[in-house]
């Protein structure tokens, strides 16, 4: 039983091919293929092609030449096989199936924006995405996370993308590791062994020097988003915030882009660096936007929603704020500290009101995020 | 793993002299252990070796050699496993099969008309009445009736007649044995159709070809290779990603070569077109 149905994604048409083919119904193959091929790439997902003998395999022959990027995906080790010995592993893209994992009863160790993180077994925790498109995500994450630890930032890489029901995830190895955020709510007292550890990985990072070309600039990003917020606020306000991103110079070192205490572990006294899918290159007041707002900005109209978030009081995390500041700066001046603390939220602020615009969140918070920047651009002159 | 393979040999279906029934003995004598009936153009010689064969008798794989041509020359494509019912692999070998009748025909007559050799109606029919009647059996004909003292002067002869028939071209040879499941592999693929000395450079242009039509494999170990032209063969194989095979091209008593003659085939480099096969014929 051959059963052939197509999906259109965008520039991209996905056929599932199921069951056998061979010479008795290579021909329905072909015409079935004919019919949903209407796209300027063609992907063939064969995870549940049983079969395929030398006539499916000259139909295939037949969609390579007219896709030279003809892609098979999720081939059986037995398909897989029949595609290796007849060479046609080397003529076109095919890619195993990825191998499934249950998570059914293991303990949650995470849970971030984009996934949550099972222990699996003693050794091994699995990373599950929620979206299901996630693979691109994921491999992007594997390659800048290789590069981080090619550059010198201790990370942990993952070894194999693996199939949770019906959502990719990646598999890590991860020995008696513990979240800063488990280890501060665990115990208050940890928090001053945590913020020295803390910031020295944040100092490492930010004196980590990135080829060019590797890792987005954080810059240019934020510059889209200023460009997205014309009309948002007022035009002089909007102009003099542009001016102060714009004033801001390139950078080539490295910033985390989500550096709070859930994304560091501690494993056997040995800090860890996780989550690294926004790493860039960029000044270090793009790098405390984002934890100004892990600790203050997402709770500025309700602190609860920072403590769920930490898994800690929102207090400790303001404790943690402001020591982060104080070790990173090296200063103990207030007028210091409290610019550098406007500055950073400045700059968060923007990314806040252009996130909750863009996804249609609470007005109540947009409007907060407006007064923000309105007083802000009013008391600043520089970010940096 | 088989250790004596021969998958190219010829019977009186086509241009061999053994019945069926001699080549199987003959292929149990040499102590083969894997073999293919690979005839010119069809495919009927092998229907009566698997008719033939008994239990404990060495494996057999159906097998045919297409005839074929195209701007670069001519080409002999073999096809293994095919299944014999689907319409692409008859439709081959139909095409062929009338163009060398007609040519047969055509024979006939330059003979009776240049040479006035005259021959019975029964003769006539004798050699038409072969699946693919070619110059051995005229040969054979010729000298059993006196005409010429020997084969090599009947072939001088013979070879007076030119006709261009219709030939296959090698995409569709390919085509046909890949659409009825089969595995298509170019046989001695540096001699061209056995007539030619390719240098490295032909024979990788027409390999290169011919993989782009679904070409499977290549004939890298044959019995009259030099070791220069099986080490192109091989390095063409890996370089092309193709399956490696092994033939003598056994015409019986019509040639001399002998039976399982294949030029120390590496069983190792065998290996894949064994899984290929054993995936093919569902054996374990």
């Amino acid at each position: 039983m051959l059963q052939i149905t197509g999906e259109c994604k965008g520039d991209t048409v996905v056929a599932k091919v199921e069951g056998r083919v061979d010479s008795t119904n290579a021909g329905i193959l072909d015409t079935e293929l004919e019919k949903i091929d209407t796209a300027e790439q063609l992907i063939l997902d064969i995870e549940n092609l049983e079969y395929i003998s030398s006539a499916g395999l000259r139909v295939i022959l037949k969609y390579r030449k007219k896709h030279p990027t003809l892609e098979l995906i999720n081939a059986s080790s037995e398909v897989y096989e029949i595609f290796d010995m007849t060479g046609f592993t080397e003529m076109m893209t095919v890619k195993r199936a990825y191998r499934r994992v249950s998570v059914e009863g293991c303990e949650v160790i995470g849970q971030g924006a984009n996934g949550k993180v099972y222990r699996i077994d003693p050794d091994t925790v699995v990373k599950v995405y929620l979206n299901p498109d996630s693979l691109a995500d994921i491999e992007h994450e594997r390659d800048v996370a290789r590069k981080a630890l090619v550059l010198g930032i201790p990370t942990a890489i993952s070894y194999d993308v693996v199939k949770v029901d019906d959502h990719y995830a990646s598999m890590f190895e991860m020995l008696n590791a513990k979240s800063f955020s488990k280890l501060i709510a665990a115990d208050a007292a940890n928090l001053d062994k945590c913020a020295v550890m803390y910031v020295d990985l944040l100092k490492l990072i930010h004196s980590t020097e990135v080829p060019a070309g590797q890792l987005p600039d954080q810059r240019a990003v934020l510059l889209g988003w200023m460009k997205d917020l014309k009309g948002q606020l007022p035009d002089e306000v909007h102009a003099k915030l542009t001016a102060m991103c714009e004033e801001i110079p390139f950078d080539n070192h490295m910033i985390h882009g989500d550096y709070h205490t859930k994304n560091i572990m501690l494993q056997n006294d040995e800090v860890i660096l996780i989550d690294m899918d926004t790493l860039a290159v960029g000044h270090p007041v793009l790098e405390f936007a984002s934890i100004y707002n892990a600790y203050i900005g997402f709770g500025a109209l309700d602190t609860d929603i920072v403590t769920k978030f930490l898994g800690f009081d929102y207090k400790i995390g303001l404790e943690l704020w402001k020591k982060t500041l104080t070790m990173y700066y090296g200063t103990e001046d207030e007028s210091v500290l409290a610019l550098r603390e406007k500055q950073a939220k400045c700059v968060g602020f923007i990314r806040l009101l252009r996130r909750t615009i863009k996804r249609k969140g609470d007005p109540a918070f947009i409007e907060h995020c407006r007064k923000e920047l309105i007083t802000l651009a009013g008391e600043l002159d520089t970010l940096i | 793993m088989y250790f004596h393979p021969d998958f190219h040999m010829h019977s009186s279906f086509s241009d061999g002299s053994d019945t069926p029934a001699e080549l199987i003995e003959n292929v149990k004598r040499a102590g083969l252990d894997i073999f293919s009936l690979t005839d010119h153009d069809t495919y009927d010689g092998c229907a009566e070796v698997k008719k033939l064969l008994k239990p404990g008798d060495p494996v057999f794989l159906g097998g045919i050699e297409l005839s074929c041509e195209d701007d670069l020359g001519k080409y002999h494509v073999l096809g293994y496993c095919y299944d014999v019912k689907k319409e692409s692999i008859r439709n081959a070998v139909q095409i062929t099969h009338n163009a060398r009748r007609k040519k047969a025909g055509n024979r006939i007559r330059f003979l009776e008309d240049v040479y006035h050799f005259s021959l019975t109606d029964e003769e006539k029919e004798e050699l038409l009445h072969h699946e693919n009647p070619g110059k051995p059996h005229f040969a054979a004909l010729m000298v059993k009736k006196g005409y010429v003292k020997d084969k090599t002067e009947a072939f001088a002869i013979l070879n007076e007649y030119h006709e261009k028939e219709r030939r296959l071209t090698p995409a569709e040879a390919i085509d046909a044995v890949l659409s009825a499941d089969g595995i298509p592999v170019l046989a001695h693929g540096i001699l061209a159709d056995g007539s030619k000395n390719l240098n490295e450079e032909q024979i990788r242009m027409r390999v290169e070809r011919l993989k782009g039509f679904g070409l499977m494999g290549l004939e890298c170990y044959y019995s009259t290779f030099t070791e220069e032209q099986k080490d192109i063969m091989l390095r063409l194989a890996d370089e092309y990603h193709l399956l490696v095979t092994a033939g003598s091209d056994y015409h019986g008593k019509n040639k001399t070569i002998p039976l399982g003659t294949t030029n120390s085939p590496d069983p190792e480099r065998m290996t894949k077109f064994y899984r290929a096969i054993e995936f093919l014929l569902g054996i374990d």
